[in-house]
Parts: C-alpha cells; sequence; structure tokens
C-alpha cells in the first residue's frame, strides 16, 4: 500500500476546508471496524493489520482535525515551502508580537503577575490565532480555486507559509507564558 | 461456571476482581461478602505466603515480614524511591544485574523477591477467588509510564495469566459508569486512590469513550495523608522518622489510618499508641479541621494536576457535563467538597468507588473476547516519548496525550564506515532534558549492512500499542533490510527472567512447558490457517502473484510443521505466515471497511430506517 494520504486514510476530500463533524465521524467509523480490541481473536497478521492501520487513522485524525497541522501537512503535500526553507512572518505581525512579547515579560517580570492578567493574555492569544487559522483558511481557498498551472499558486503557499510561521510563533509565547 | 476471563484493578492498598455475568460487571467476593483483597504480604519462617487480610493481620506484630503498598515499587529505581523508604518499615535493596540494568528487590528473612513476583502473588490470590481463570484485563494508573506498565504485565504472566490488555484506572471507571445510561457528553474522571492519583478527561458518544487527556502523579493518594498525620504525630514525639523501627513505624501506620478513616465520619478521633516494649504511651485527639489542613497541600495538588488535563483538553470548567469519583480516598468527605467546588457540580458517586475500576477492566475484557462490540475505548499515551540527542536534549517524537495505538518513524544514519549497529536512548517525560526524563532504556539497532557512513538509512518506528507499551522496529531502507532491535530495559526483569518464573510457579511446574507451548501455539496456527485460507478465498484474486507465492509456501510450511512437535520449528513457520500474509490482512481490513461504510449509506438512503 503506497502512499495513501491522510486523507485517503479518513475518506476525505483532499482540500483544506473539512467539516469537523465529518472528519470525526469517518473516524469514528473506521475505528469501529479497525480498532486492535475487535481483533484480539484474529490471525497474528490481521492483529498487526489492525494495530498498523488504527495507528494510520489516529494520526490521520489527529492531523486533520488540527487546523494548524492539517495546513503544515496539506502544504507539505502541494510541495509548499517547509518551515526550514521559509523562515518570514509578515513584517507588521512581527510588529505586532515584539509589543506583545514586552507587556509578557512586564507581566512576567512584575512577580505579582495577577492570574486574571495571565489568563487574559492566555485568551488574547488564543484569539489570535483563531485569526491565523482563518487567514490560512483563505489562502488555502485562494490557492484551490486557482487553475493547477497558474504561477500565483505558489505565491498562495508562501503565504500559508508565512501564516504557519506566525501561528508557531505565538504557539512559543504561549508556552513560555504557561511554563511557571 | 467461574468465569474464563476477569478484570482486575491491582490497587496500592486494596485489589479485587470483577467479571461479566448476563451482560453485567459483577465483583468477585468472599463468602462474607468482602470483595477488597488487601494488597499485603506476608511471610513466615516455615515458607509458608499469606496474602490479604491474614497478612494485613500480621503487619503489626510482625512489620519485618509483611510487604504492603508494592504497587509503589513497580517499575522504579531504588533512587526514584528515597521519598518513600523512611516510611517502609520492610527492606528494599537493588541489584545491578547487567551493567546498564537494575532489579530492585524486597528482602526478607533472607530471601528477595522482586516487586513483580510480589504483585504476582496478590494477582494470584485475586484470580483464585475467582475460580481461576486465565485470561486477564489488568488495570494501571492512567499516569503510570512504559516501565511501570510493563511490570505490571511480567507480574499477571508471572501469576499464570494471559494478559489481554493493560488499562487505564479512570478509563475503565468512566466505562462502567458509561454502561448503563447511553451517555453523551464530556466527563471528568477524579480518580484518587492509596498511592496514585489521575485525573481523565473524555468525550462519550455512541458507545465510543475517546480520553482526550490526562494528567496525574503515581505518588500522590490516601497514602499521603496517612504519612502526614504520621509525621505531625512524630514531631510531637520527638522521634525521627528515619529511625528504623519498624514496629514504631506499623502501629504509626496504623493508627493514621484508623483515625483517618475515622474522621470521615465524626469530627474528632483520638490517636493512641501504645507500645509497652519501647515505654511509649501516647494519646492526641485530632480534629477534622486539623487533618483537613494536613490534606490540602495534596488536594491542591490533585487539582492543579486536573487543571492541567482540561488545559491539554482545550475545554474549560463549564465544558464538562458530569464528574465522576473514583477510588477509595474520595470517600474522605473534604476531597469531595474540593472536587465539587472545582468543577462546580456534586460529582458521581452511585458506584463504589473502590469496584468501579474493576468493573470497568471486566467490560473491557468483554470487548476483547468478542463478547460486545457497540463500546469503543480509545485511550491515549499519559506522556510523551522522545529520544536522545545531542548534549543530553531529548527531541519528542510522540506528544503526550496522542491516541493509541500510534506511532512515530525517525531515520537514522551511521557515523562510520561499515558501522553495523546504532544505540537509541529512549525516554519518556515532558521536560527537555534526559536527566528530567525516566529512562526506558536502550535500544540497540543491528544487523545494518555494511556502508559507506552517512550512506545507511535506518528508519526506526516507534510504535505504543493499545496498552499504551512501546516496541522498536527499524528498517535499512537502501537495502531494504530489516535491522535487529534489542531492547536493554534500564530497570525491571528481562523477558527470560519472566518466563522463567512463569515456570517456576507451582501450577506450571507440573505441566510440561514446552508441550502446552506446542499446543498453545498449534491451537493458534489453527486459526490463522483458517483465516487465511477464507481471506484467499474472498480477496486473493486482488494479490500480487509474487506475494501469493509467499503465502501459499508458508501455508504449506505451517501445516507441515502443526504434524510435528517441535516448537521452535512451529514458531519460524507461523512466524512466516504472519509476515506472508500481512499484505491480505490489510486488503481484508480494508474490504470490511468499505462494506460497512457502504451499508451505512445504504441505510442512510433507505426509507424504510428513515
Amino acid at each position: 500500500m503506497t502512499a495513501r494520504t491522510h486523507f485517503d486514510v479518513l475518506g476525505l476530500p483532499r482540500r483544506y476546508h473539512l467539516d469537523s463533524s465529518e472528519v470525526e465521524r469517518n473516524y469514528l467509523a473506521r475505528s469501529r471496524e479497525l480498532h486492535p480490541d475487535y481483533h484480539q481473536l484474529s490471525s497474528t497478521a490481521e492483529q498487526r493489520a489492525s494495530l498498523e492501520m488504527t495507528a494510520a487513522l489516529n494520526e490521520a485524525n489527529a492531523t486533520l482535525r488540527d487546523p494548524f497541522r492539517r495546513a503544515e501537512y496539506l502544504l507539505h503535500l502541494e510541495g509548499g515551502p517547509s518551515a526550514s526553507e521559509r523562515k518570514e512572518m509578515a513584517p507588521a505581525f512581527l510588529e505586532e508580537m515584539l509589543d506583545l512579547r514586552m507587556e509578557i515579560e512586564e507581566l512576567r517580570e512584575g512577580g505579582s503577575a495577577s492570574a486574571e492578567a495571565l489568563t487574559a493574555m492566555e485568551q488574547q492569544l488564543l484569539a489570535r490565532r483563531a485569526s491565523i487559522a482563518r487567514e490560512i483558511e483563505q489562502s488555502f481557498a485562494a490557492y484551490e480555486a486557482l487553475p493547477g498551472d497558474a504561477p500565483a499558486r505558489s505565491t498562495q503557499l508562501v503565504l500559508v507559509r508565512q501564516w504557519l510561521n506566525a501561528a508557531r510563533y505565538i504557539q512559543g509565547l504561549l508556552r513560555d507564558l504557561r511554563a511557571e | 461456571m467461574p468465569p474464563t476471563v476477569i478484570g482486575i484493578d491491582l490497587g496500592t492498598t486494596f485489589s479485587l476482581a470483577a467479571f461479566m455475568e448476563h451482560g453485567k460487571p459483577v465483583v468477585v467476593r468472599d463468602g462474607a461478602g468482602v470483595a477488597l483483597v488487601p494488597s499485603v504480604i506476608s511471610f513466615h519462617d516455615d515458607g509458608s505466603v499469606l496474602v490479604g487480610s491474614p497478612a494485613r493481620q500480621r503487619c503489626l506484630s510482625d512489620p519485618e515480614h509483611t510487604v504492603f503498598s508494592v504497587k509503589r515499587l513497580m517499575g522504579k529505581t531504588l533512587a526514584e524511591l528515597k521519598e518513600d523508604l523512611p516510611h517502609i518499615p520492610y527492606q528494599v535493596i537493588e541489584r545491578e544485574v547487567e551493567p546498564t540494568r537494575r532489579v530492585l528487590h524486597v528482602k526478607i528473612g533472607g530471601r528477595e523477591h522482586t516487586p513483580e513476583e510480589l504483585s504476582a502473588l496478590i494477582l494470584q490470590e485475586v484470580r483464585r477467588r475467582a475460580g481461576n481463570p486465565t485470561k486477564a484485563v489488568i488495570t494501571v494508573p492512567a499516569y503510570f509510564d512504559d516501565t511501570q506498565r510493563q511490570a505490571t504485565r511480567d507480574a499477571g504472566r508471572i501469576a499464570g495469566l494471559d494478559v489481554l490488555r493493560i488499562i487505564n484506572e479512570p478509563t475503565a471507571a468512566a466505562l462502567a459508569y458509561g454502561l448503563d445510561q447511553r451517555r453523551t457528553g464530556t466527563v471528568a474522571v477524579y480518580d484518587l486512590g492509596g498511592g496514585t492519583f489521575d485525573c481523565s478527561i473524555l468525550s462519550i458518544k455512541e458507545g465510543v469513550f475517546k480520553v482526550l487527556s490526562t494528567n496525574g502523579d503515581t505518588h500522590l493518594g490516601g497514602d499521603d495523608f496517612d504519612r502526614a498525620l504520621m509525621t505531625l504525630v512524630t514531631r510531637e514525639l520527638g522521634i525521627a522518622q528515619t529511625d528504623r523501627n519498624p514496629e514504631l513505624l506499623q502501629h504509626l501506620r496504623d493508627q493514621a489510618e484508623r483515625v483517618k478513616i475515622a474522621l470521615s465520619n465524626n469530627v474528632s478521633a483520638d490517636y493512641v499508641l501504645e507500645l509497652p516494649t519501647q515505654h511509649l504511651s501516647y494519646r492526641r485527639t485530632i480534629t477534622r479541621a486539623e487533618l483537613e489542613e494536613l490534606m490540602r497541600p495534596f488536594v491542591d495538588r490533585s487539582l492543579e494536576r486536573c487543571r492541567l488535563a482540561l488545559r491539554d483538553a482545550e475545554l474549560t470548567i463549564k465544558e464538562i457535563d458530569e464528574v465522576v469519583l473514583v477510588g477509595g480516598s474520595t470517600r474522605v468527605p473534604y476531597v469531595r467538597q474540593r472536587v465539587e467546588e472545582f468543577f462546580g457540580r456534586k460529582p458521581h458517586t452511585e458506584l463504589n468507588p473502590e469496584e468501579v475500576v474493576a468493573m470497568g477492566a471486566a467490560i473491557q475484557a468483554d470487548i476483547l473476547t468478542g463478547g460486545r462490540r457497540h463500546l469503543l475505548l480509545l485511550d491515549v499515551v499519559p506522556l510523551s516519548l522522545g529520544i536522545e540527542t545531542l548534549g543530553g536534549a531529548v527531541s519528542k517524537l510522540i506528544y503526550r496525550n496522542t491516541t493509541v495505538p500510534c506511532r512515530a518513524t525517525e531515520r537514522f544514519t551511521t557515523y562510520v564506515d561499515n558501522q553495523t549497529g546504532v544505540d537509541i536512548n529512549i525516554y519518556q517525560g515532558e521536560r527537555e532534558l534526559t536527566k528530567d526524563c525516566r529512562s526506558l532504556g536502550r535500544f540497540k539497532l543491528s544487523g545494518i549492512p555494511p556502508m559507506p557512513a552517512q550512506m545507511a538509512q535506518i528508519d526506526v518506528t516507534f510504535l505504543i500499542d493499545a496498552n499504551g507499551m512501546l516496541t522498536v522496529s527499524a528498517k535499512e531502507q537502501r537495502s531494504g533490510q530489516e535491522a535487529k532491535v534489542t531492547v536493554q530495559p534500564g530497570q525491571g526483569l528481562s523477558d527470560e527472567e519472566v518466563e522463567r518464573l512463569v515456570l517456576e510457579s507451582v501450577e506450571h511446574a507440573r505441566e510440561d512447558f514446552q508441550a502446552r507451548r506446542f499446543i498453545e501455539l498449534k491451537n493458534k496456527a489453527e486459526i490463522t490457517v483458517r483465516h487465511t485460507e477464507k481471506g484467499l478465498a474472498s480477496e486473493g484474486v486482488h494479490l500480487p502473484d509474487d506475494q501469493r507465492k509467499r503465502i501459499d509456501a508458508a501455508l504449506a510450511w505451517t501445516r507441515q510443521a502443526m504434524q510435528g512437535g517441535d516448537v521452535d520449528h512451529l514458531q519460524e513457520a507461523t512466524d512466516e505466515l504472519a509476515n506472508a500474509t500481512l499484505p491480505l490482512a490489510e486488503l481484508l481490513m480494508n474490504a470490511v471497511v468499505r462494506t460497512t461504510l457502504q451499508d451505512r449509506r445504504m441505510e442512510e438512503v433507505n426509507p424504510s430506517t428513515l
């Protein structure tokens, strides 16, 4: 079995926008057939196939369920740039983040950072991350609407890359914020 | 008729079993209706061994020959037990078996017992009370790492059990609670036992129990409440607990436990020590408020774990629909009150918190043996798994709370010409450096075909199965050759040692082990041959020629080996058959998925089902 994509494994169309309830429905329906719990009495090969295929199914579900992991995966499938190839972020975003980082440092340096202030900052970061997910969705939509040979397609993929870099940056801030 | 398969809750302080009868889990009880077997073992000069209540009664009179809380020792090294040792009256030592592997032993009357063997004695007693079934599902704290799970499974094997699955205690509890009602929603399980704490968040939907996150502390439980009381008393008495005084220690423990339990129903209780041999007479009234003050830091710690579990599940407290209490320590009113305050809702306590885990394990055992298919458990790995990279850093391959089974593949290469082996150190934990994570041992890859440095491409696959346990396999990509992987665990028993102990156990000594293995293997081979023939009939046409030929050859070889009596020969043949039929098995599975999904679609458009 060569090169089954996560989309194939879950029986979903290969595109960015997915109906999350359909992802879950397809995942559970396949789990109900493949899961090792139901193949405990089968032959060794069937047990192994069940284990391997369920592991693949779980990986597909974990990847496609999450908007950022799904974007990263699809970007890779479509031959877009990797994080090490294109490290840049939009300049306006970077400026915004530098301000945020200062705010976080002030919060933490004060020592008396109130739980409310930290929670508020966490909420702010999570909201920003969610808005980036929408940017990614739009960039992919624009990409998918273009004909296969349009040169503008690669521009859209670079845009996705930049937004994914931005999401990673926010993830890093969140991690710093949560670290005690 | 006694059950053939049971679920076992192997607890720090108590153990018990349950089985399915008429579709319902039933707890195994003795003639007096008692289900809980104290996880206590006592050894006697005449060589006899007592397990359970009689052993527990010996705790006070013969503390040095009585072992309890073995679960705290499972899968641990002596260094990791530094905090526990002052509280343990029996002697724990560590032996270096191989340069890299340490094994713990409890030393009693000149004899040494590993934690796995001691747990096996408890499992044997639980098993005996259930009428000696041969198959079992055994529960562990969700936060147990690979080594602790391995030790538990080994204990099961030594007790003569075919361990069908290791499952997580909070998940088992959720299963038991969700059985009657077709609940849908998000459930938090707060499981505070004698020695361990778990919090799991699950979503339940149409019979699928999906764990979203789990967090915990394998060193937090009711034992800590007892110890806090003991510390209070010893401080007042001016005794250092580090003095090795087993008799005093055992009396201190006994009173602490008694007072704790009494304070669940009364506002005050007396702590009484009368030890004339040690010229000690002490009496003190302890109020419930005083005990609650002692418990506060531990309960705080448990709730902090709940908060982290919620965050990993990306849920807020308001999104939790139900809270379930599990474990004997949740009988403490203060614990209940704090949990209720934290989650803002009254927790479920309809089922006995000490029996619910075994009941869930029985249900899972039923699922695994084909009893019910409308329920499905999807659990997660509790701790991230990574490998050591340069400078003692850990590179994570599988993140915590990933649904099991799961896998990750990492590519390795060689550093010198004609290098045929690579060592990989594997760690479990959330921290960045190896020194802050737990070592799962060293995996040695060998049999890499000789080639120039950097040329080899060895893909190493780390697979965590439904037990939450790791297996590693490796393949060199250029040659397509499977590399051999040998595991060198940092602690615990080797496979050979477990095998030897299984052999030594009384029950198997009477049988010819080889003959038994052959029969088991032959039965298994018969199933495989039958499945393969059936599979070939339905999907065989889709197989490429070479795969078909390989299967036919392996079938013939297996049939021939089944006629003989050579275990190793049959093992080789069935191994080859398993490998050869893997592509066929995948074809079959895919066919099943296709058909079911089609059926469902047909149902959807069929007006009669609307």
